[in-house]
């Protein structure tokens, strides 16, 4: 039994060691060289754009790298409990490891949230057998393994996120071949925002059209009033963001009226965010105030050089 | 029979009077305020994990006797952006809910609540317009 088991450690070790890499690696090459593909099509066109298209998929990518952290975290917590599992010298042992190691193997991106949530039930019955055992040692090893199926749902949504995002701003730009003719913001340009990070504010009024005009009057009757993170953040995700912060003026963007470009943006925009809760509302789970951030972020570097008072340079 | 998965066109946010579910794994709503911010025209638009489509294309649905779906009540609401953007009036709709198996029944909702249809219904979809969704091959 020790020779099967020790085997059995070995493979699982190994199979740990390199399933970070083997994640993360073959989703940011495929990412990369979606990268420069549009990188050298759009060179080829002169459009000065291209540098920014590549990074904005390279930061989509860094997100990736958390994954790393995650599964590796995932992969301590399974080594210690083989560690303790092999002392006992119990019975089901190589069953156990078995069971683990096919939990794991040839686990890939798309699978993480169906592992974590198989190694969630099977630990329910792990756990079982530890009580019925009646070895508290035991028994503390698999508490161990608790965190497992958390870490890799994390890792899930971090790793639905980061595709998701990359491959809705290729499928975007490939469909029209070129960056989004941007529609000319009229009026003033002038914005103290422009280039920054998105935030927000806070304001007691629920009124933001009169917010976002009081600050900007000249755009009165020529936009309208957007929110960069959307209204349903509210709804969808209670306590998450205030509505005081929603209806900031850091948050309120104006997008210029009667422009067609504009409408086909806006339900960008949407399917944007529409995709950024897809591994929340599968998950039940709720970004942080800091994500809904970023994601808007994102938004606005590729679209901010539209919206009236402009926030990214043309 | 092929699969295809559809994204529809997303027209709207979740409305405030929307109920939801939180104590399962996934989120769930339990009543709908579909709330219009913009739309393109498709008569099946979606804001993530509910579906919506007009009463032309759920009668059509019922009629070409499609499986695995089931039709409720919704309620429409333009938001003041919407107000701004959509031209003339928006039609009756109904919200698309889903009783049966993705990839085995005509209509179906798998694992990543995307929205799979078969060969048949994607043709129904395809007659009532669907300009403004991303469709692709389901695979396995």
């Amino acid at each position: 039994m020790n020779g099967s088991v020790g085997e059995l450690l070995a493979q699982l070790l190994q199979l740990i060691e390199q399933l970070p890499a083997a994640v993360v690696l073959q989703n940011k090459s495929d990412a990369l060289a979606a990268a420069d593909e549009l990188a050298e099509a759009w060179r080829s066109t002169g459009d000065a754009s291209a540098t920014e298209v590549v990074g904005f998929i390279h930061q989509a990518v860094d997100q990736l790298e958390d994954i790393v952290e995650r599964l590796a975290g995932a992969g301590d917590l399974v080594s210690v409990y083989i560690q303790r599992i092999l002392a006992f010298r119990v019975a089901n042992v190589g069953e156990v490891a078995q069971r683990l190691r096919a939990a794991l193997h040839g686990i890939r991106p798309e699978e993480l949230m169906t592992t974590a949530a198989r190694l969630r039930e099977d630990l329910v019955v792990l756990r079982a057998a530890a009580v019925e055992s009646n070895q508290p040692d035991l028994q503390e090893a698999f508490e161990l393994l608790a965190n497992v199926p958390d870490e890799l749902e994390a890792a899930a949504v971090l790793y639905i996120q980061a595709r998701s995002g990359t491959e809705h701003y290729i499928r975007r730009h490939s469909r029209a071949g070129v960056l989004p003719d941007a529609a000319k913001p009229s009026g003033t340009k002038a914005s103290p925002r422009t280039g920054e990070p998105a935030r927000f504010g806070w304001t007691t009024s629920t009124n933001y059209r009169k917010t976002f005009f009081d600050a900007h009057p000249h755009t009165e009757g020529k936009v309208v009033v957007h929110h960069a993170v959307e209204q349903q953040v509210l709804q969808r995700y209670p306590d998450v963001v205030q509505p005081e912060e929603m209806h900031s003026l850091e948050n309120l963007r104006g997008i210029p009226r009667g422009e067609t470009n504009n409408k086909v943006h806006l339900s960008a925009l949407r399917r944007a965010w529409n995709a950024f809760y897809l591994p929340f509302t599968i998950n039940n789970a709720a970004p942080t105030a800091q994500q809904l951030l970023d994601f808007a972020t994102m938004l606005d570097d590729q679209y901010g050089s539209s919206f009236n008072p402009n926030i990214r340079e043309k | 029979m092929g699969f295809f998965i559809v994204e529809p066109e997303v027209a709207g946010e979740l409305g405030p009077r929307t109920v939801f579910d939180r104590a399962g794994h996934t989120l769930a709503v339990t009543r709908l305020e579909y709330q219009f911010f913009g739309w393109l025209g498709d008569p099946i638009v979606e804001s993530t994990p509910c579906f919506i489509v007009t009463e032309e294309l759920s009668a059509a649905i019922t009629a070409a006797g499609l499986t695995g779906a089931t039709f409720d009540e919704v309620e429409v609401s333009v938001s003041p952006e919407g107000e701004e953007f959509i031209e003339g009036p928006l039609p009756p709709w109904k919200w698309l809910r889903f009783t049966g198996e993705a990839s085995h029944d005509d209509l179906g909702l798998n694992d990543g609540l995307r929205l799979v249809v078969s060969e048949r219904a994607l043709g129904v979809l395809r007659e009532h317009g669907l300009s403004n969704a991303e469709v692709a091959e389901a695979s396995g």
